[in-house]
């Protein structure tokens, strides 16, 4: 959980993004973003398309700057051309379709691409390329050419290359969405580690509820505003006001807001499909003592 | 109606820059059949072998000597088969149709199939007009904006419709939902669903979103490796969670909560495919609603 007292690694304060400013028909992204982020929080974003969430994460990064308001990260504002580098250096970026971001014709030398230029000395960087490689499960690939891998193997080629540089945040621009399950899975995996035994702040977005149900905080945007914020369990179980959102919920969660419209004894904010099927067993032990059971 | 099925496909073998060093196989004997009129779901994890599949049946990828591809009874390994004929009949949706639009305008995009085929300004105009109406576009709104300045939604719902004016008998989506937020995809298969019903149309679905397959399939063909691994109908091959999760592949999480109920006990071993069948089932299974025995199948039926 924030500490809301320590220092934000991201502080975002009325932050606007209108594209095409000036022109006939400005688009406004982002409209009034106010958002701390925390060293070590794992932050998923949500919301529809259009709805400003990879305008946002672009700020992060200062692939974009605000139209109005601040963005800082570790104190420094994306604003001043000086803190460009210093602050790509402290948050890396893994977008969605791998291909665009591999640049080597050997896995282990397109993971050791981004840390190079960062100026990382020899026998350190052989030493970051294996330990990012060990942890995506991709050292035994390390030979091998990036584009005979997998679309999975070649998104965690692509996180290892942003991990190998070590940033203190890592955003994850829907890296998922074109996975197939167990390609999915690895990544999240490997995200997952990271962030809780080397302490690295991740976001992501994503319109992906497996991602969502792994983040510590969940905020969901909609046309460039936080329409929602909280931990997973307290969002992504509102089935209808997500549905306004034009979002999907877990089938877990849908299910058990469903039961519970028809039986209030069965808990409505069940989230995963073992929180389910122990909330269904739980209930049939208490509830079904005396009442007829069915045989079918 | 014809006995014969749409698509039959028997021992098909393929490999990419056969001969050479860079040899890789990707089919090694498959066999399925698309009856008419039916949906058929093609899953597997990444690189078993799904889009090499599916480009077979168009004759976008032809059999070598020892397979065979059927399409209504024409022998696509056959130099004679009149192909322009299959490409009507077989309309083939990629996962980024953006890349297949090359038009100036959305209507020109959408005409340009058809008048490939010869067909004559006003019948064009119509199938125009119907092909809109069915990805939900309208047609007057839509018909003469630039191609470049739509979203990608919209681009896919071109791409969909420049399709759909041949007037294909199988409509084959290859991904084509995949990247698309919940509520742009959940419209896509809505209508695709209708185009079922009210056409008839034969759909191939690949996707690698479980619950897409489950809701709007009959039945699936699970690939490994180049091969068929399970086949059946979609309950039929659901039931078994364990064996879809060892080919790279998930069930959906409403079907996955009935079988670990099954195994304590509590659920009859009913495949749910869908959040409102699995409220059922458990109401049922809880004594809370009037249970319908077997309304569900249990998967090993048929």
């Amino acid at each position: 959980m924030p500490d809301s007292r320590a220092e934000p690694i991201v502080k975002i304060r009325g932050l606007r993004h209108t594209f095409g400013a000036g022109s006939v028909r400005p688009v406004h992204a982002l409209d009034a973003i106010d958002l701390d982020i925390f060293q070590g929080e794992y932050l998923a974003i949500l919301g529809h398309n259009g709805s400003g969430k990879s305008t946002l994460a672009r700020h992060l990064n200062v692939l974009l700057v605000p139209t109005e308001g601040e963005v800082y990260v570790r104190g420094m504002d994306t604003r001043l051309p000086q803190n460009v580098l210093p602050i790509r250096r402290c948050v890396g970026m893994v977008f969605q379709v791998p291909d665009n971001q591999i640049v080597a014709s050997v896995v282990e030398e397109d993971v050791a691409f981004g840390a190079e230029n960062l100026g990382v000395p020899e026998p350190e960087l052989h030493e970051r390329v294996e330990w990012a490689l060990a942890a995506v499960g991709m050292l035994t690939f390390r030979d091998r050419e990036p584009h005979r891998l997998s679309a999975g193997q070649k998104q965690r080629v692509a996180l290892a290359g942003v991990m190998a540089m070590k940033p203190d945040v890592l955003v994850l621009d829907e890296a998922t969405s074109m996975l197939d399950p167990e390609g999915r899975s690895q990544v999240l995996s490997a995200v997952r580690s990271l962030n809780q035994n080397e302490g690295t702040t991740v976001v992501a977005i994503t319109h992906l509820m497996d991602e969502a149900v792994e983040a510590g905080r969940v905020i969901v945007l909609q046309r460039g505003r936080i329409a929602l914020e909280g931990p997973p369990h307290n969002v992504l179980t509102q089935v209808e006001q997500m549905r306004t959102l034009q979002l999907d919920v877990p089938q877990a969660a849908e299910l058990s807001w469903l039961l519970h419209q028809r039986e209030p004894s069965i808990p409505g904010d069940l989230l995963t499909v073992r929180e389910v099927v122990e909330g269904v067993r739980l209930h049939a032990e208490t509830h079904t003592n005396g009442r007829q059971q069915p045989t079918t | 109606m014809s006995q014969q099925p749409m698509i039959r496909v028997s021992e098909l073998h393929f490999a990419y820059l056969r001969g050479t060093p860079m040899e890789v196989t990707a089919l090694r004997g498959i066999c399925l059949e698309v009856r008419r009129g039916e949906r058929v779901g093609i899953i597997g994890r990444a690189g078993s072998g799904k889009s090499t599949l599916v480009q077979h049946f168009n004759g976008l990828l032809r059999p070598d000597s020892t397979g065979q591809v059927l399409v209504a009874g024409s022998d696509l390994g056959d130099p004679a088969t009149d192909f322009r004929r299959i490409h009507q009949q077989i309309g083939l949706v990629f996962q980024t149709p953006e890349q297949q639009l090359f038009e100036r305008l959305v209507g020109d995009d959408i005409a340009f199939g058809p008048k490939q085929l010869g067909i004559e300004r006003p019948e064009r105009r119509e199938r125009v007009r119907w092909a809109m109406e069915m990805v939900g576009l309208d047609f007057d709104a839509f018909k003469d904006r630039l191609t470049l300045s739509l979203s990608g939604g919209e681009m896919r719902k071109v791409a969909v419709a420049g399709v759909l004016a041949l007037r294909p008998e199988v409509l084959v989506l290859d991904e084509s939902t995949s990247g698309l937020d919940p509520s742009s995809r959940r419209e896509m298969l809505r209508r695709l669903d209708r185009l079922h019903h009210e056409e008839n149309t034969t759909l191939v679905l690949v996707s690698s979103s479980m619950e897409e397959i489950a809701e709007h399939v009959d039945r699936v063909y699970v690939l490994e490796n180049g091969s068929v691994a399970m086949h059946g109908s979609v309950r039929e091959v659901f039931a078994h969670p364990e064996q879809v999760r060892k080919l790279g592949l998930d069930v959906p999480q409403v079907t996955a909560i009935a079988h670990e109920l099954a195994l304590v006990g509590l659920t009859d071993g009913s495949v749910p495919l869908s959040v409102p069948e699995g409220a059922e089932l458990l109401l049922a299974a809880l004594g809370l609603h009037s249970a319908q025995p077997g309304a569900l199948g249990t998967g090993d039926a048929r």
